[in-house]
């Protein structure tokens, strides 16, 4: 089995933090703390894929929600992020999916089956462009994995 | 005379992009205003729902069915309040609030575990799940705000650079009020012209077409300011 579930991660939200924040937590491995942190407020799953971790995580704001997909390395440092969400708009993570060898897909926002797929070695990403729409990451030309989806746009108001 | 064309080109191209830079700036500072708009009225909303249900006007039940309806209701009003741009980033992906139920859902496992069922809480656990809804409903994504902040900035320091070069223009011209009255009608015709240009482009596009949307934005903003000074 190259994926599983990962039940052994729990994430704590650190205190302290201003109320208008990006949240931040801690990594927890069977309720031990790692002294790493991940960006979110909740962690929505976890998948182990050979030595590493693909985290789904949320901001807690359910009337607007981003899903944060992390990737880390086996001692949690972050190898490749990304964020799936839109403003003004909401989403809900469910139908978690592993797809062996390297592969899970999941239902969110945009009413798409969204799938990611790990890179056993760094791809090439244009910015802007290699995205599909409602998938936001920082500027940068290296990617872990990719993400995958066909989201619907909001649909013409019909004329009443 | 082939000179004093290329200065009035070369001027009339000055004026457009000034026009421009004062377009975007504009677009930036309106849909930054609507989102801090947004955040203070979620904030105030949840904190009023809040005040109702301790005053007892409301039980938690009703005000956690206020929120949501509500809520789905402010975000479907700022989208219609941005610009066509800042609409048509929203509408990329297809709207959908969350319902009642899904909330309940959530709630229930967030606050008393994975194996929880709504159903066979407490009456008094059934509040809690129900006020952390109406706590949920007074909250914006800190990530799309910290983002809009930052826009915001960059917008109100484009529209300071417009300002300055208009202000420049009009101390090196010889006539300054026939140059001002110039300046304000050409920027106004920019800043208009790209409002319409996006909502055209909208139209013809369909929603959700950010980049469509945008050209149209730009395409109509130059058109307003060179048929302005054209016209001049």
């Amino acid at each position: 089995m190259n994926m599983r579930l990962a039940d052994e991660l729990t994430i704590k939200l650190m205190e302290g933090l201003p109320g208008d924040a990006v949240p931040v937590s801690e990594i927890f491995i069977h309720g031990t703390p790692t002294g790493k942190k991940v960006s979110g407020a909740l962690l929505a799953a976890a998948v182990q894929w050979q030595d590493k971790y693909l985290l789904f995580t949320t901001d807690d704001c359910p009337f607007e929600e981003f899903l944060g997909i992390r990737l880390l390395d086996s001692q949690f440092s972050l190898l490749d992020s990304a964020q799936i969400g839109a403003i003004y708009n909401t989403g809900t993570f469910s139908e978690l999916k592993l797809h062996e060898p390297n592969a899970v897909s999941f239902l969110f926002i945009g009413d798409t089956t969204w799938r990611v797929e790990l890179l056993t070695t760094p791809g090439f990403r244009l910015p802007f462009f290699s995205e599909p729409a409602g998938v936001w990451r920082e500027f940068g030309f290296r990617r872990h994995f990719i993400v995958r989806g066909n989201p619907q746009r909001q649909p013409r108001a019909k004329l009443k | 005379m082939s000179t004093d064309r290329d200065r009035l080109a070369f001027e009339s191209s000055i004026m457009a992009l000034q026009a421009e830079i004062a377009n975007a700036g504009t677009h930036l500072v309106i849909d930054s205003t609507v989102r801090e708009a947004y955040a203070r009225q979620v904030v105030a909303m949840s904190h009023d729902l809040r005040f109702q249900v301790h005053r007892g006007k409301l039980t938690w039940k009703q005000a956690a069915v206020q929120a949501q309806e509500t809520r789905n209701v402010i975000m479907e009003i700022m989208r219609s309040r941005s610009t066509p741009v800042g609409r048509a980033i929203a509408e990329q992906i297809k709207s959908k609030g969350k319902t009642l139920n899904e909330l309940i859902a959530k709630k229930t496992l967030e606050q008393f575990g994975k194996n929880a069922n709504f159903i066979a809480l407490t009456p008094a656990q059934q509040n809690t799940v129900y006020a952390e809804i109406v706590k949920s409903a007074g909250k914006d994504s800190p990530r799309v705000s910290a983002r809009m902040g930052k826009l915001s900035r960059a917008g109100r320091g484009l529209v300071v650079l417009s300002v300055a070069i208009s202000a420049y223009s009009i101390a090196m011209a010889d006539d300054k009020v026939d140059a001002t009255k110039r300046e304000v009608a050409i920027t106004g015709a920019g800043i208009a012209g790209g409002i319409a240009g996006g909502a055209l482009a909208g139209l013809a596009c369909g929603p959700g077409a950010p980049v469509c949307v945008t050209v149209g934005a730009f395409v109509g903003g130059a058109l307003a300011a060179f048929g302005v000074d054209f016209f001049w």
